[in-house]
């Protein structure tokens, strides 16, 4: 009987300590909502990889449609889309004149313009996740860097930034890196550039010798507008682009000589 | 009468305003042809091209002489200190303004010289070596003493390949690469330095080798290497071994010692899609791609020699990759002068597999030229040369390829040529004919008069006496034919086989009776 007594006395006692240590958990997480102890350790490149990937990648795509430019200026129109030239004349029988030197620094340029609002946010958002984790984080204004380099995109977050909780960590900047071929495109439309303001024309199955997976389609439109569409053929990458050279008219041209412009 | 007087003056005076007007317009009009100006951006928002005043952009530079005259569009080279590139034929200010370096001359910044990175090498200029070293992670190894690209090709090729063994994590690795590489040597610009990482080297032999005790080891997969043609096998640790072969897959020596291609499987063919071996050989039409992409699976690994050549072509032959040629596939004949009008040469390129087509300029401004280099069929767009044909009067001077491409009629005759026989186009330039007033003047070369002489009988009947050949179908085709070779002259079809409306016109003049 007393045995009995006792075994109660004690199973009450196991069930009181449970629910204290139940009350105790829910008390914690609402009294200290900063303490998240379920959410898993934050990897600052990897949400930022993630955040601002899809920007990189639509504006990747925009830009090589459009010969490197957003807002073509001086354009051939082709399928409804404006092609900027990269070199041109406005005469006939001459080699054209290049339009555009410092092709990759210029795209990186271009990319940085049409995704900064969005990198932004991006560091906006990462800060709100640290502080939602229980960091002081301290953070100085950020500013972005976008590199184009083989086989790759690296958008680089200069955003110093401290952490700060049981131990402090200090960033000075964050590497993304996204998977493209768009380099080497870039390198080979300066290459035929360079072959068309010398020449007048480029020899585009010269390059199938050096680059397999090259595939150049030269578009020849009339007026000697050209439209060069280079793509990789593993990667389906592309780059395209306009050029307006060597100009032949019809005929003898006396028609054109004088009014040579006709797009 | 004096009204009369006054309502002529008023005409007269009207008259004379309406024709100064006019030829008032027409100075404006030829001199804003002809005279041109070099224009910093036209309103196109082209930069430094020569065009007429009105067409320069508002606010931009023009001066009354040609861009190369100028300081600020003079042509050059443009130094691009970020990829260590030059670009010829550049505007200075569109350098400047693009943050490049301009000089008039290539500067001594764009001297080329060898730039060995890993096993592979560049012919690039210090500043680009520097760049494609930093970006493939390697320290600049750059020979400006080699000066031309084969022998930049051979020094990489002479390098030792071999097993490099290190520590790291406190574990025995292994990495396949070059000596000097391994040992951490490289060569700068000036002198040779050493760096302090160094492997021990083991020329010839593999990571995965047993003998080297690392924890490199055999796997079943394959890898594409950056740079070569083949499959290679790849160890746990990432490095390429062997060229793929399936039979050796658990041969150790094969996982030992480097093998060369030709001591590896199908050393003489291309390997095309073959599941066994990833002996691949991109001069003869095959190249390391992935098997979706192939469109075949390996026995083994993810890899195999694709097959990039063209067969059944849309001119019944096979081509291999980069193989060109030329079609002409409109209707009617060509270099005969008996084009179709819109017709067009166009060179076919087999890439990777597929025929991509290349047109050679309109308006046949351009004939598509091809020849054969050991087996190998190499085409190219190349300017027709018809604009002097018809001023040649001797067969030789017409038929001459190196100067031009017209041929030699014979016993015709030309507007305006005392010469029987008269040189024309072999593929006669196509001519804007419905609004040009240049096709009217070239086609009226092929324009003939020919003088029938008849003779009247007693009863009023008439026989004909001399240039009777001129009354027949036959010669009303010759002469078509002449109007044919001038250009997109006389009766003819287009392109796809549509006759014209108009037949030759033959105008019949008035008979003149002489005594």
């Amino acid at each position: 009987m007393e045995n009995r007594k006792v075994r109660k006395r004690g199973q009450v006692t196991f069930f009181v300590i449970i629910a204290l240590i139940i009350v105790a958990v829910v008390l914690v997480i609402f009294l200290f909502p900063r303490l998240n102890v379920f959410v898993e350790e934050l990897n600052p490149s990897s949400f930022l990889r993630t955040c601002i990937e899809n920007d990189v990648k639509s504006s990747v795509n925009i830009l090589s449609k459009q010969g490197g430019y957003f807002l073509p200026n001086n354009y051939y129109t082709y399928k409804g889309k404006r092609i900027q030239y990269l070199c041109y004349t406005d005469e006939l029988y001459k080699p054209c004149i290049v339009q555009q030197p410092l092709l990759v620094s210029h795209v990186e340029e271009e990319i940085e313009n049409q995704v900064k609002s969005k990198a932004d946010q991006c560091v906006e958002e990462l800060v709100k996740q640290y502080e939602r984790r229980g960091f002081d984080v301290e953070r100085r204004p950020s500013e972005i860097n976008v590199d184009i380099i083989q086989g790759k995109i690296v958008v680089d977050f200069i955003s110093p930034m401290t952490i700060r909780k049981e131990s402090t960590q200090t960033f000075e900047k964050f590497a993304v890196g996204l998977d493209t071929e768009l380099y080497e495109l870039l390198m080979t439309a300066v290459s035929i550039i360079q072959y068309e303001s010398t020449f007048g024309d480029s020899e585009t199955t010269l390059y199938l010798q050096y680059y397999p997976n090259l595939r150049i389609d030269k578009i020849r439109r009339n007026d000697g507008n050209t439209i060069y569409k280079l793509s990789n053929v593993a990667t389906k990458d592309e780059f395209t682009f306009a050029s307006r050279s060597l100009v032949w008219p019809e005929g003898y041209g006396f028609d054109e000589l004088g009014v040579s412009k006709n797009k | 009468m004096k009204r009369k007087g006054i309502f002529f003056g008023t005409i007269a005076i009207i008259y004379i305003l309406v024709l100064v007007w006019g030829v008032l317009l027409t100075i404006k009009d030829v001199s804003a042809q002809q005279n041109t100006v070099c224009c910093e951006k036209t309103k196109q928002g082209a930069f430094c091209q020569n065009v007429p005043a009105e067409e320069c952009s508002p606010g931009a530079r023009q001066v009354p002489t040609a861009c190369d005259s100028t300081s600020f569009c003079r042509l050059g080279t443009c130094f691009d200190s970020n990829e260590g590139i030059c670009l010829d034929n550049t505007p200075q200010l569109v350098c400047n303004d693009n943050d490049g370096v301009w000089n008039e001359n290539s500067p001594p910044q764009c001297e080329l010289g060898c730039c060995i990175l890993g096993d592979q090498a560049a012919f690039v200029t210090l500043v680009r070596c520097k760049k494609l070293s930093a970006d493939l992670g390697l320290k600049t190894n750059y020979d400006k003493a080699i000066t031309s690209e084969l022998e930049c090709v051979d020094a990489v090729k002479s390098q030792e390949r071999g097993a490099c063994i290190f520590d790291f994590e406190f574990e025995r690795t292994c990495k396949f690469t070059t000596k000097s590489e391994c040992e951490g040597i490289v060569s700068s610009e000036n002198d040779t330095e050493e760096t302090s990482e160094k492997g021990t080297f083991f020329k010839d032999k593999l990571c995965s080798a047993e003998e080297l005790g690392t924890n490199c080891g055999p796997t079943t997969e394959t890898l594409c290497v950056s740079g070569k043609d083949e499959v290679y096998f790849v160890d746990t640790c990432g490095n390429p071994a062997n060229i793929y072969d399936a039979s050796k897959i658990n041969d150790k020596e094969y996982w030992t010692n480097v093998r060369g291609k030709a001591e590896t499987c199908g050393p003489n063919s291309g390997n095309i899609l073959s599941a066994s071996c990833g002996n691949c050989n991109y001069l003869l039409g095959s190249y390391c791609r992935d098997e979706n992409t192939a469109g075949k699976n390996p026995t083994y690994g993810d890899f195999i020699c694709a097959d990039l050549n063209c067969q059944g072509t849309s001119n019944g032959q096979s081509y291999k990759h980069g193989e060109s040629w030329c079609v002409y596939d409109d209707f009617g004949a060509f270099g005969k002068g008996e084009n179709s009008v819109g017709s067009r040469f166009f060179k076919h390129i087999c890439i990777n597999g597929e025929e991509v087509l290349e047109a050679c300029e309109d308006f046949r401004a351009e004939e598509c030229i091809e020849g054969d280099i050991n087996g190998f069929s190499q085409a190219a767009c190349r300017v027709n040369r018809w604009q002097d044909c018809t001023a040649q009067t001797k067969k030789d001077d017409c038929e001459n390829p190196e100067r031009r491409d017209c041929f030699w009629k014979e016993g015709i005759t030309l507007t305006n040529s005392s010469i029987i026989g008269a040189c024309l186009p072999e593929n006669p330039p196509g001519l804007k004919f419905w609004e040009s007033e240049e096709a009217k003047n070239i086609c009226a070369q092929g324009n003939a008069n020919c003088i029938v002489k008849f003779e009247k009988g007693l009863f009023g009947d008439e026989k004909c006496e001399e240039n009777c050949q001129c009354l027949t179908e036959a010669w009303e085709k010759e002469r078509n034919d002449v109007c044919k070779s001038l250009g997109d002259c006389g009766s003819t079809v287009n392109w796809i086989g549509s006759k014209g409306r108009e037949k030759t016109v033959v105008e019949f003049g008035e008979k003149e009776e002489v005594e």
